[in-house]
């Protein structure tokens, strides 16, 4: 979680399955103690491949405004992916046989991918977690969560959790069998989240589309080492343009 | 009477700001300080005096010219590094000095571009590389070239020739190392001539139509005007090692390192493989530390090390990377040894690219143990070369916005939180603290990814008391939130050492570095009649 959100940070503009899952008390850099502790509990085995589908939706306290979009995500032991259809954006963490992470974020619009090695990503203080990437958010990551009942969801177990993400309450329905949220509500002074998972797959179902990198084989290929000198590239300034005004980042 | 009205202002201002009136603790020494006696410190002003008198300035010509570049290595970041380096060794740190720091002549250098207050590391480099100021983001063309211009022939109409280009017409023989990519603009400006520096390989080259590889009219990459340079250069061009693989490797081609990465060329070219055929049977190319190793300097005509897909790894990374790659220092080394072979000399390029890429990261612990292997590359450098026949210039391109703040005391760990010398002897450091109540780093940048997001968290500041700042994954605070740290704009420092080392002093605009090296190697054929500024003449534009 931490790491995802470290990544959230570092990487400009965020995707909102992080974003449910940042926690308002990490800085860049700098361990967070109680994630520390709740991380060697919630440590468990490799999690199984699944695709999964998600609908966000944000809701604005004053104006009632609502926004929805849909989310898709994958897992697999090397790749980590998640895609916006509606943002034309996708990103990707690998691993490799030497347990290196990098990352990636494809911008299809502008078919430009901004990759990091995993030394680019130490350098701004993200050590990802693999475990924690395919997640998303585990509640019992956080030490502020409590488990308060259980449900049954998309036909699976599920334990509902309740608690406080820094200034935010925060729930939680979490698929124990599958390790994937079923369902996160965020409540911020502003404004209240909600993903909702919509269903998941063993396998890739047909129409999904994950990155394809014979496709992305064509894309300018920019190394995130290489942004802070590439500030007059018209798509790099509107990269970090975007990241700059995202109210949700942690810095 | 003046001991006691003293006293009494003390006692007043105390006693007006809060605070309990200080009295002396008999007794107790300083808790902190230096090692150095009351007299070491007059006997070292001396030796500076005596030696400064023994100083004679070196008029003779220059056998050799190697140019170190730490990019983004600004004044902040040398003090910073020498402190790192001397607690390093067990010392206070601060009377430390970095090897460079040790040569005679030193010059502040005005790093403004012909268009840039605050310069990049493309016009910088072609300052120092070729005598003239340039344009934002282009390299050793002059700065009369039209943003984003794709013909070759105007390209080739408005470009600077370069020392090292000038070196190879002499006979001598040229190298460049780079812990960037060797098409990065620092390495390239010295072989390069190009309006964007981001046209390292083809597919880069986006707004020159479609296959600009195939097209003559436009201007090639960079990766391929490494390997296609002219005759005189590609004759001389002895070693080129760094970082970039990728972008000598076509699109269909699996890195060797990393099995998911492909090459970036569209023209499907494997450049590593035209570095060897091209220049004959004693070519090597190498892309990890044992190949390197086994590139024997005697036997090795031509030598091209590419040892990431990208940038090579940070020194703080370097022992984990599983294929091995080579230190600053030993690709150093490697190239001296080269080069050394040809009694007319040589120009050698050496560039510590990753001090600017952990600034921009807003991670000052690898910034700055890069800025000290970079320190230990030119020690190894002044070991192997002689200072009566080796120029050695030391500078950096453009700093950045990293600051040492606050009053810490003498010997408090650089990448700390501030402790300040305790007001009564005898006692602590303790932290500092800010109006807040809270502690804060010696270390920061004006900006960068380091900024907190107060809004989000609910605190104007994170409290760093139980935070281990050491870490080599700290990152420092940011006044201001950028995803990216930034260049700054003060001047940068120049150090010189050999023949016509004394020509650097003063406050020097950062191209005048290009006319001393000039001045060293002494005028070949070609440089009596050069192109002044461009075969174009057209410099009023």
């Amino acid at each position: 979680m931490k790491n995802t959100l470290y990544f959230l940070a570092g990487l400009t503009c965020a995707l909102p399955l992080q974003a449910f899952a940042h926690g308002p008390s990490t800085h860049h850099g700098q361990p967070d103690a109680h994630r520390q502790v709740s991380k060697t509990i919630s440590s468990d085995a490799p999690l199984e491949p699944v695709a999964a589908r998600y609908t966000e939706r944000r809701i604005d306290n004053k104006t009632r405004g609502t926004h929805t979009a849909a989310w898709y995500f994958w897992r697999d032991p090397t790749r980590i992916e998640t895609a916006s259809p509606e943002g034309r954006i996708a990103e990707a963490w690998a691993r490799d046989a030497n347990g290196r992470i990098s990352h990636a974020r494809y911008f299809h619009e502008d078919r430009r991918v901004i990759e990091a090695a995993t030394g680019e990503l130490k350098a701004r203080g993200i050590e990802p977690d693999w475990q924690e990437l395919g997640k998303i958010l585990d509640p019992r990551d956080f030490p502020g969560m409590r488990r308060i009942g259980a449900t049954s969801v998309l036909g699976q177990r599920a334990s509902i959790y309740r608690g406080k993400s820094g200034s935010d309450d925060l729930e939680v329905v979490w698929l124990d069998a599958v390790r994937l949220p079923a369902r996160i509500t965020r409540y911020t002074k502003t404004s209240r989240m909600i993903l909702l998972l919509e269903e998941f797959h063993r396998d890739n179902p047909p129409g999904w589309q994950r990155v394809d990198t014979h496709v992305t084989e064509d894309y300018q290929r920019i190394d995130l080492a290489d942004l802070g000198d590439m500030e007059n590239d018209p798509f790099v300034r509107k990269v970090l343009r975007i990241s700059g005004g995202h109210g949700g980042h942690q810095h | 009477m003046k001991v006691f009205a003293r006293k009494a202002i003390s006692l007043s201002v105390a006693l007006a700001v809060g605070v309990a009136p200080m009295t002396p603790a008999l007794g107790a020494g300083p808790t902190t300080g230096g090692a150095e006696s009351v007299q070491d410190w007059f006997i070292a002003g001396q030796r500076f005096i005596a030696d400064g008198e023994r100083l004679q300035s070196d008029e003779g010509r220059a056998k050799n010219v190697i140019l170190f570049i730490g990019d983004g290595m600004g004044i902040s970041t040398v003090t910073a590094a020498r402190i790192l380096e001397g607690q390093m060794h067990g010392r206070t740190g601060e009377e430390n000095s970095l090897s460079f720091e040790t040569l005679p002549y030193v010059a502040l250098s005005k790093t403004y571009s012909w268009d840039q207050q605050t310069p990049d590391s493309a016009p910088t480099m072609t300052a120092m590389i070729t005598g003239y100021k340039a344009r934002e983001g282009m390299l050793s063309v002059n700065h009369t070239t039209a943003r984003g211009e794709c013909r070759a022939a105007v390209i080739a109409s408005k470009s600077l020739p370069t020392i090292l280009e000038q070196a190879a017409a002499m006979g001598k023989d040229t190298g460049i190392v780079s812990t960037a990519r060797v098409t990065h603009a620092t390495p390239a400006a010295t072989y390069a001539h190009t309006a964007v520096r981001d046209w390292e390989a083809d597919s880069n080259i986006s707004t020159c139509g479609a296959n600009p590889a195939a097209n003559p009219a436009v201007v090639k990459d960079i990766a391929r005007q490494l390997i296609e340079v002219s005759p005189k250069v590609k004759a001389s061009l002895k070693v080129a090692l760094g970082g970039g693989r990728t972008y000598f490797l076509p699109k269909t081609q699996f890195d060797p390192e990393y099995g998911s990465t492909k090459g970036r060329r569209s023209d499907g070219r494997d450049l590593t493989a035209e570095w060897v055929s091209s220049r004959g049977s004693d070519a090597v190319y190498a892309w990890n530390k044992a190949q390197f190793d086994a590139a024997s300097p005697a036997t090795t005509r031509y030598l091209l090390g590419l040892f990431e897909p990208s940038h090579v790894q940070y020194e703080a990374d370097r022992a984990n990377d599983p294929a091995g790659e080579p230190s600053l220092t030993d690709m150093t080394e490697k190239a001296i040894r080269m080069l050394e072979k040809n009694r007319k000399g040589f120009f050698l390029h050496v560039e510590a690219g990753r001090i600017d890429h952990a600034h921009h990261a807003g991670n000052a612990k690898r910034a700055l143990i890069d800025t000290i292997e970079f320190s230990n590359a030119i020690r190894k450098a002044m070991e192997l070369t002689d200072p009566r026949e080796t120029l050695i210039i030391v500078s950096a391109d453009h700093s950045h916005v990293f600051t040492i703040a606050g009053y810490p005391h003498r010997g408090n760990p650089i990448l700390g939180l501030v402790k300040e010398v305790p007001m009564v002897d005898g006692q602590s450091a303790v932290p500092a603290k800010d109006t807040l109540g809270l502690p804060y780093t010696t270390l920061g940048y004006q900006n960068g990814p380091g900024w907190r997001n107060a809004i989000t968290s609910g605190a104007a500041r994170p409290d760093l008391a139980a935070v281990d700042t050491t870490d080599v994954n700290f990152l420092q605070e940011a006044a201001i939130p950028l995803d990216s740290e930034t260049h700054a704009g003060e001047d940068v420092g120049i150090w010189a050492k050999g023949p016509k080392a004394h020509l650097v002093h003063g406050s020097m605009e950062q191209n005048w570095i290009y006319h001393v090296m000039r001045e060293a190697f002494g005028k070949s054929d070609d440089q009596q009649g050069d192109q002044q500024g461009g075969n174009d003449h057209n410099d009023r534009d």
